[in-house]
């Protein structure tokens, strides 16, 4: 008898749960999804490569290659606040379901070219 | 919080936790960790009144030391982990696991040295 | 009249227990004899990674030692490196963390509230108590960025500030909330077959909760007015604070006491989002730790104890943790000796236990 409000309560109330892939699952604007790697602004530093806890980044300086193991990564945006030039942002949206042949890994080529420097006048 | 420790002598051990014992001390954690100069430091700390108190004895690795179980029936989960992560010998515990208690698959897996940081490598760029 | 002794395993896997925790039950008849423990199914050794990872990024690994209990982790590491350079962190931080630590705690509870029901095999209390876990989370999640691995704190402060009109929106909805925990808690505290289950079952007498080392909803259960949020740490000096006991010494007292908590809390985040101070939320943090320190606060199962040692490196050379379950398992020894066969689950799900945090 002590729970009688409660179940009534569910006879006359809609469902908590979300039927999920009919509705979007839910999502805060803080959420952390997933790493946003941006290839135009990175100076391949690879401080984000050392101090990832989870080991999840690597940068090929040599071949300009930045790679990222979505099954690694732990999403605590550790890299992002390190990140010197602002080319790692976060999303709010999960990454999707992946098979670690598949899509785990992703790889992007850095297209930053360095900026010249103004020529000193002789 | 009281960030003293008091260094005693392995003899001392046992008087050390009756007298806690008798003047109403709780025992709150047994820490051993590798000591400065070599060897092992394992730190007995005592709570009352949520006032901290710290002894410590500094032991060669693999050496014997008295159980506190007598006083603190408590302490045979301290002195079985640290048996079975650092290989200690404790004498008289109630409960003795004599290394089960802990299962690992490597002996003793804390009595190592400290091995180098495992931080991602950077490659070395090829000369081009 | 005695009957021959028999030796029964329990676990590690068992249905009561969501992690591995074995028992080797000595029984005579129905009734239990001794009760030994053995664990060690997962030891991660994750203490001694501390050594080869920068102590600021160490946060993300101290709040992964355990699931549910993960921001207490983190802000006790925090405190402990703040203590260890003598960093004073900003009075919104303070009151930020314990917001959060507050939250957690209610989170923790209610999980082990659903958890103890569905021992029960009480399956639709179960669900209640965590539909209303779940708006908990929502609001972790919303201030945070993360369900249950929060990732918010750093050294120096934490990383996310609340807005004071969501923290007026969090007020808000934690009448809500807090109406859904008063009909949750009444069938704990007064339904007939859960106090057949709890009352008088895992007796543990206030001497015993003191001379083993038990620790939070397990001594305080027992009558023993042990808590760390009664020192002076993070904000709970301002706030002040008296703690929760129940003295009937058995199961039904550590469930009462863990239900009362939830009102403290509310209590506690509702004192917090009005006194809270305007300001930074973090300071900036230069140089290495060199020393020891041990640093600890409360979590929603009990006293955590962080001994840290760095020496004047950006590696720390020493990180041990003290869990609460580890401390609360001789107390179990003692409550399982004596009891029926039958009521072991419950009296082990009693304690809260979490191997996770036990073993890192």
């Amino acid at each position: 008898m002590k729970m009688l409000k409660t179940i009534i309560k569910q006879f006359t109330h809609k469902p908590v749960t979300t039927k999920f892939p009919a509705e979007p699952a839910k999502k805060f604007e803080a959420t952390r999804g997933h790493i946003v790697f941006d290839p135009s602004k990175c100076t391949s530093c690879t401080i984000c490569m050392k101090r990832c806890p989870s080991q999840a980044i690597t940068v090929d300086r040599a071949n300009k290659i930045w790679t990222i193991d979505r099954f690694k990564c732990v999403i605590c945006g550790g890299c992002i606040e390190m990140c010197k030039f602002k080319c790692l942002s976060m999303e709010n949206t999960y990454s999707a379901a992946a098979t670690p042949s598949e899509r785990g890994i992703d790889e992007y080529v850095i297209t930053y070219v360095k900026p010249e420097r103004p020529k000193k006048e002789e | 919080m009281n960030m003293e420790v008091m260094q005693i002598a392995v003899s001392e051990v046992e008087k050390t936790a009756a007298e806690m014992k008798n003047q109403g001390y709780r025992l709150v954690v047994m820490t051993c960790t590798p000591a400065v100069g070599g060897g092992f430091d394992i730190t007995y700390s005592f709570d009352k009144d949520l006032a901290l108190k710290h002894f410590r004895i500094t032991m060669p690795a693999e050496s014997e030391i008295p159980s506190i179980c007598g006083s603190f029936a408590g302490a045979f989960v301290y002195e079985n982990e640290i048996h079975d992560l650092y290989g200690f010998v404790f004498n008289g515990m109630t409960i003795d696991f004599k290394g089960t208690f802990i299962r690992t698959s490597v002996p003793y897996p804390f009595k190592k040295e400290i091995p180098e940081p495992t931080v991602t490598k950077v490659k070395k760029e090829d000369a081009a | 009249m005695t009957g021959k002794r028999t030796v029964i395993p329990f676990g590690p896997q068992h249905p009561v227990l969501p992690e591995p925790i074995h028992l080797d039950l000595v029984v005579e008849d129905e009734h239990v004899v001794e009760a030994i423990p053995s664990i060690g199914y997962v030891h991660r050794g994750l203490e001694s990674l501390v050594d080869r990872r920068d102590y600021s990024d160490f946060v993300f690994l101290a709040e992964r030692i355990c699931g549910i209990c993960s921001f207490t982790h983190s802000s006790t590491f925090c405190q402990g490196i703040e203590g260890l350079m003598g960093i004073e962190i900003p009075d919104r931080a303070r009151y930020l963390r314990t917001l959060w630590g507050e939250y957690s705690r209610i989170h923790s509870h209610l999980l082990w509230l659903g958890l103890f029901a569905d021992a029960l095999g009480f399956e639709s209390l179960f669900y209640n108590a965590w539909k209303i876990r779940e708006s908990i989370l929502n609001e972790m999640e919303a201030t945070t960025g993360g369900r249950v691995i929060q990732g918010v704190c750093k050294v120096g402060g934490v990383r996310r500030d609340i807005s004071n009109d969501f923290l007026s929106g969090m007020d808000n909805r934690l009448d809500a909330v807090e109406d859904e925990m008063q009909e949750l808690v009444k069938v704990f505290l007064n339904d007939y077959t859960l106090k057949k289950r709890v009352c008088g079952k895992g007796k543990l007498s206030a001497s015993d909760a003191y001379a083993l080392g038990a620790v939070g909803p397990v001594a305080r259960g027992s009558g023993v007015a042990q808590d760390v949020r009664m020192t002076d740490y993070l904000a709970y000096k301002d706030l002040g604070f008296k703690p929760i006991i129940a003295d009937s010494c058995d199961g039904y007292g550590r469930c009462e006491v863990r239900c009362k908590e939830l009102f403290q809390s509310v209590d506690l985040i509702r004192r917090i989002i009005t006194d809270i101070p305007e300001g930074d939320v973090s300071v900036a943090v230069k140089g290495n730790p060199d020393g020891e320190y041990f640093s600890r606060s409360e979590q929603p199962r009990g006293e955590v104890i962080h001994y840290i040692r760095g020496n004047g490196t950006k590696n720390l050379t020493q990180f041990r943790v003290r869990t609460p379950t580890l401390t609360n398992v001789p107390a179990l020894v003692s409550m399982l000796a004596g009891c029926e066969l039958a009521d072991v689950p419950q009296i082990v799900l009693t304690i809260d236990p979490c191997i996770g945090c036990m073993e890192r």
